[in-house]
């Protein structure tokens, strides 16, 4: 019934195979973390972001310096966004981000939202892009649900 | 003794461990995927702890979920049951020590137990005693598992 050295043969197979699947996954992931070094700058990094209303955003919207930036998944943007926004989904931070770097850099003032004041997904993708360097941010903290509330159109 | 064999017999019986084995497996394969998700996350969150220096974080970020994983997934399949089993005892201990440490400490971390999200805060007290439920499954395999071609 007693431990073996066996056992404690196969517990280090099992630790070497988590470590190199880890590190391997970690080495051709899109964002590695670093090895041996400290993280980069906490959240707390970054400073508030300022918020702004619907009808704000209705009168920027146009501008073509302006980004608008829909947080939420996918399939929640195809049933209906704010016009002129482009999707960038938290979930598929590092694909997305990719795609739509250019754009996101070229634009003096980037406008993030999802779904309604209590989602995060807008926040934490205002946090990502200040990782990235991104600086001009601003959160419509009110989301979808403000921006049908006030009676706007949407895109589809 | 009949009494100590029979305990020996129902703690070793085919059914229990079978139990012990889907719930200690499915705990930590459950657990394992959102942190495997999002290991820059997992990683702030071993840096909360402030028990390993900061150069150390990133490595049981990458390396824990992963452990969790394939020692789960082998105690689901009923390989290696009793090396998984006590691999993830080790690591409950681990984790009631770091949990022990900060609440003596005062210090409130974001507990990082199943996912990687804030609201996973809860009184660290309680945490413990929730991995001191699911070490028990893992000490009745050690203890009482048996393997085929075991001979002991």
């Amino acid at each position: 019934m007693t431990f073996q050295r066996r056992h404690l043969a196969q517990m280090l197979v099992l630790i070497a195979v988590a470590a190199a699947v880890g590190l391997a996954v970690n080495f051709f992931s899109a964002e590695p973390l670093p090895l041996l070094r400290p993280l980069p700058a906490p959240v707390s990094a970054m400073p508030t972001v300022g918020e702004v209303d619907a009808d704000f955003v209705d009168q920027v919207r146009g501008a073509s310096a302006t980004l608008l930036v829909d947080a939420r998944a996918a399939a929640a943007y195809r049933l209906g966004h704010v016009p002129g926004a482009l999707s960038l989904p938290l979930g598929e931070f590092a694909e997305g981000f990719s795609r739509w770097e250019a754009e996101l850099r070229q634009a003096d003032l980037l406008i993030l939202y999802c779904s309604d004041p209590t989602c995060s997904d807008s926040p934490e993708l205002a946090r990502r892009l200040w990782d990235k360097g991104l600086r001009k941010i601003l959160l419509f903290k009110g989301g979808m649900e403000e921006w049908i509330g006030r009676g706007h159109a949407v895109e589809k | 003794m009949p009494l100590k064999s029979s305990l020996r017999g129902i703690l070793s019986s085919t059914w229990l461990q079978g139990l012990c084995r889907l719930a200690l497996g499915g705990i930590f394969i459950y657990s394992s995927l959102d942190k495997i998700a999002h290991p820059d996350e997992f990683a702030r969150i071993i840096a909360n702890y402030a028990i390993l220096p900061d150069i150390l974080v990133t490595l049981p970020a990458l390396v824990l979920p992963w452990l969790e994983l394939t020692a789960g997934l082998l105690l689901v399949a009923g390989i290696w049951t009793r090396s998984a089993a006590g691999l993830l005892s080790l690591l409950l201990l681990v984790f009631i020590l770091a949990l022990g440490v900060n609440a003596l400490r005062g210090i409130d971390v974001n507990c990082g137990c199943f996912s990687t999200s804030a609201s996973d805060t809860e009184n660290a007290w309680g945490l413990i005693l929730r991995d001191l439920l699911i070490l028990i499954p893992g000490l009745v395999i050690v203890f009482f598992g048996r393997e085929k071609g075991n001979r002991d």
